[in-house]
């Protein structure tokens, strides 16, 4: 079933066309709402929420972009959304507090590939990573996330800078990331 | 293959990272969506089982009904004229206490009985009818103010049960206690075949003539509209009626009647009984209970003053046509497949090819033990139909082997039920179609509820064993299920629960052999159950029917 055939499908409101986008999507998805939830659970419930959403405004995308980053932007607001119903959320996210958080070695999880880095990511507290993932992955500007999250600007810069020197930490213990004299690297494993 | 990027390309090789990282949700998410988005799709499901509930209430209600043609009325009548109470089953005459005699017209195919009790001595005698139940009481005497019965005898059927104990009352004071014997029958009036028998035996003061002499229109009222005859089940206990009929004291007969008047249907006026203490007993003179009725009495007044009608308490009877039994049957679950699969494309532009799988066995699977249980009610249409329906629980299952695999692709090609247009869709899975040292068993389960409904036909029987064939058919709603479907080129197994259907269609068939033992009733027989919607929905090109066979084992009262 062609992407078009799934998009016409999915307006006409047929079942197989939006299992047919489930399928498709749904894993890239999930690991998309795993990076901002708090556990796998939570991501699922994040996931069912954002295709909803998907379903009911699928009238609105205009095939002016991938159909895949139209879904992911909808997925995105309703991680955020979901964090923010969290009030331990706005206040990790206003808080620079990087310098006191330290990093056990053990809990950084010997997996593979990019679940490593997305574990690692997740060690991280949830207002650097919700940064960090917005403005590294997401590639949302500061203003923007400044919108998203409702804080400033600055906040939202030093949010990162601080999320991005502990990956960089967890990184390196890992041994993920070589730090040569010059540069460091990051060293994917082998596919 | 190994990428490597400088410091500046930390957030480039964050994202890449990030956006390789995929996870397969569980089940219960798509079910989510799909209940959202489809929320009207569960109606028809919902809508049957109610219908199907409603009716089966609607029938038992109705079964359970008493019909005037089919049951007496239980009461007394007191009149200076002797009343006639016309019913279709008995023939009843009854002479109390000296009073006269009168006779209550009663026309029966099946039962005929004549009960008289003397003042001064009486005989009651129970004349058998055509209906082969016999039941004599011979030598109920009535002396005074005491109350002799000798020698009950019943005779039923061939067999013989004999109470050789006197019973006898002594009342003290002004109060003389009558006794009539009355036959009740349960169930069924012309059911030849029934092996029940209930006897009633009414306690009335001999006062109740001076009460009811009175003329207190109030009170008369209050007789009559009191539930003055209340039918009390001694069931299964003759042992408790003849302790009552051996004490010397109706204060005793209180104290029993004050026990047990709170398992009355209906509560009897505690000021009525102060003044007409009554108490009605039905025992039980076979090995089962059934529905207790009074039949209709005609009492005639010596003084002949008073004229009123005394109705007691209709109980409902159990309809004897309808029997539930409950049963659980081990099977042996397997499946059947049919249907043709869809080659998947070798490449995106190559045409859908349609195909036979040459050999399902491309799976390799294996029965499994599973089980079935419920209730199952029959209801006697005619001497040979019955009706079947009931509650079903089933449980079938069976293995297919695979082998562990890292983790892959894998495709099933799918089959639009509308558009007819063939579309793929791919999965993750671990689990290939082949035997190797990494092998697994993988179960496909189903539980399924259903209600069935059918006929049964006896094909040979007597009244200890018969021999019946049975076959229903019913809806089915798969409770739980999970299925490993093998992948459009046959290399892997996957799991999806959103091809798995709902509601399903059940058949069962297979001949019942019942017979009794001494409490219970048996069921036993093989069955065989077939589902004859495929597991899976209808895009899913191939089909596939489960097949249970096991014993029937199965017990009723």
């Amino acid at each position: 079933m062609t992407e078009e055939m799934i998009l016409q499908g999915c307006l006409g409101n047929l079942a197989a066309a939006q299992e047919a986008l489930y399928s498709q999507f749904s894993p890239r998805m999930l690991g998309v709402c795993y990076r901002y939830a708090k556990s796998r659970e939570d991501a699922e419930d994040m996931l069912q929420e954002g295709f909803i959403k998907v379903y009911s405004q699928i009238h609105q995308f205009k095939g002016d972009g991938a159909l895949e980053g139209w879904i992911r932007k909808i997925i995105v607001h309703t991680c955020i959304n979901n964090l923010k119903k969290n009030k331990k959320f706005s206040d990790s996210v206003d808080l620079v507090h990087a310098s006191g958080i330290q990093i056990n070695d053990n809990n950084i999880p010997s997996l593979l590939q990019a679940k490593q880095v997305v574990e690692c990511i997740r060690l991280l507290p949830l207002g650097y990573r919700t940064v960090l993932n917005l403005y590294a992955i997401e590639g949302y500007s500061h203003k923007e996330i400044s919108t998203i999250l409702e804080i400033e600007e600055s906040t939202s810069r030093s949010q990162y800078t601080r999320a991005r020197g502990l990956l960089e930490d967890i990184l390196i213990k890992k041994k993920i990331l070589q730090k040569p004299k010059e540069n460091v690297r990051m060293i994917s494993m082998t596919n | 293959m190994e990428r490597r990027f400088d410091m500046s390309d930390f957030e480039q090789s964050l994202k890449d990272h990030a956006d390789q990282f995929i996870l397969i949700p569980s089940k219960r998410v798509w079910n989510g969506i799909y209940n959202n988005l489809h929320p009207g799709s569960k109606w028809p499901s919902i809508t049957v089982a109610i219908v199907l509930l409603i009716t089966l209430i609607t029938i038992g209600n109705i079964n359970n009904t008493p019909k005037p043609g089919q049951t007496a009325t239980s009461g007394m009548a007191i009149s200076k004229n002797v009343p006639n109470s016309k019913a279709t089953n008995n023939k009843d005459s009854y002479s109390l206490n000296g009073m006269t005699s009168s006779e209550n017209d009663i026309t029966s195919n099946n039962t005929k009985h004549q009960i008289n009790v003397d003042n001064g001595s009486g005989e009651n005698n129970l004349v058998p009818g055509n209906n082969e139940k016999d039941i004599n009481a011979n030598e109920n005497r009535v002396s005074g103010n005491s109350v002799n019965a000798k020698n009950k005898m019943v005779t039923r059927q061939g067999e013989t049960f004999k109470n050789n104990k006197s019973i006898e009352y002594t009342n003290s004071g002004d109060k003389n206690i009558s006794t009539s014997l009355k036959e009740n029958k349960g169930g069924r009036i012309n059911d030849k075949n029934s092996d029940q028998k209930n006897v009633s035996i009414i306690i009335i003061p001999n006062n109740i003539q001076e009460y009811l002499n009175l003329e207190n229109s109030n009170r008369m009222n209050d007789f009559n509209s009191s539930l003055f005859l209340q039918n009390i089940i001694a069931n299964n206990n003759p042992s408790e009626f003849e302790s009552l009929l051996n004490t010397d004291d109706d204060v005793i007969l209180k104290e029993t009647y004050n026990s047990i008047k709170n398992d009355l249907a209906v509560p009897v006026s505690n000021e009525i009984f102060s003044f007409v203490p009554a108490w009605t007993y039905s025992f039980n003179l076979g090995r089962n209970v059934s529905g207790n009725q009074i039949n209709n009495g005609g009492v005639n007044s010596e003084n002949g003053n008073q004229s009123g009608n005394i109705k007691a308490h209709n109980h409902k009877k159990k309809n004897k046509n309808i029997e539930w039994v409950y049963y659980v049957s081990p099977v042996i679950s397997t499946a059947t497949f049919r249907g043709k699969g869809i080659a998947p494309p070798p490449n995106n532009y190559s045409p859908i090819v349609i195909y036979q799988i040459p050999s399902y066995n491309g799976m390799i699977y294996h029965a499994k033990l599973g089980f079935e249980t419920g209730a199952r009610m029959t209801y006697a249409l005619s001497k040979k139909w019955k009706l079947v329906t009931g509650v079903n629980l089933n449980y079938s299952d069976y293995n297919v082997i695979s082998n562990l695999l890292h983790p892959t692709f894998a495709t099933l090609m799918l089959k639009s039920s509308s558009t007819g247009i063939a579309y793929s869709k791919s999965y993750i899975t671990y689990y290939g179609n082949g035997q190797s040292l990494n092998q697994v068993a993988l179960t496909n389960y189903n539980l399924q509820f259903s209600i069935p409904v059918g006929l049964e036909y006896q094909i040979w029987g007597n009244k200890k064993v018969q021999i019946n064939l049975a076959s229903t058919i019913g809806p089915s709603l798969v409770l739980k299920s999970d299925a490993h479907i093998i992948s459009s080129d046959k290399r892997y197994y996957v799991s999806d629960p959103t091809l798995m259907r709902k509601m399903n269609l059940s058949g069962n068939f297979g001949p019942i052999i019942s017979f009794r033992s001494r409490k219970v009733k048996w069921h036993i027989g093989p069955e065989l159950n077939y589902q004859l919607l495929s597991t899976y929905k209808n895009y899913y090109p191939i089909r596939e029917h489960l097949i249970d066979y096991g014993i029937r084992i199965g017990i009723s009262k």
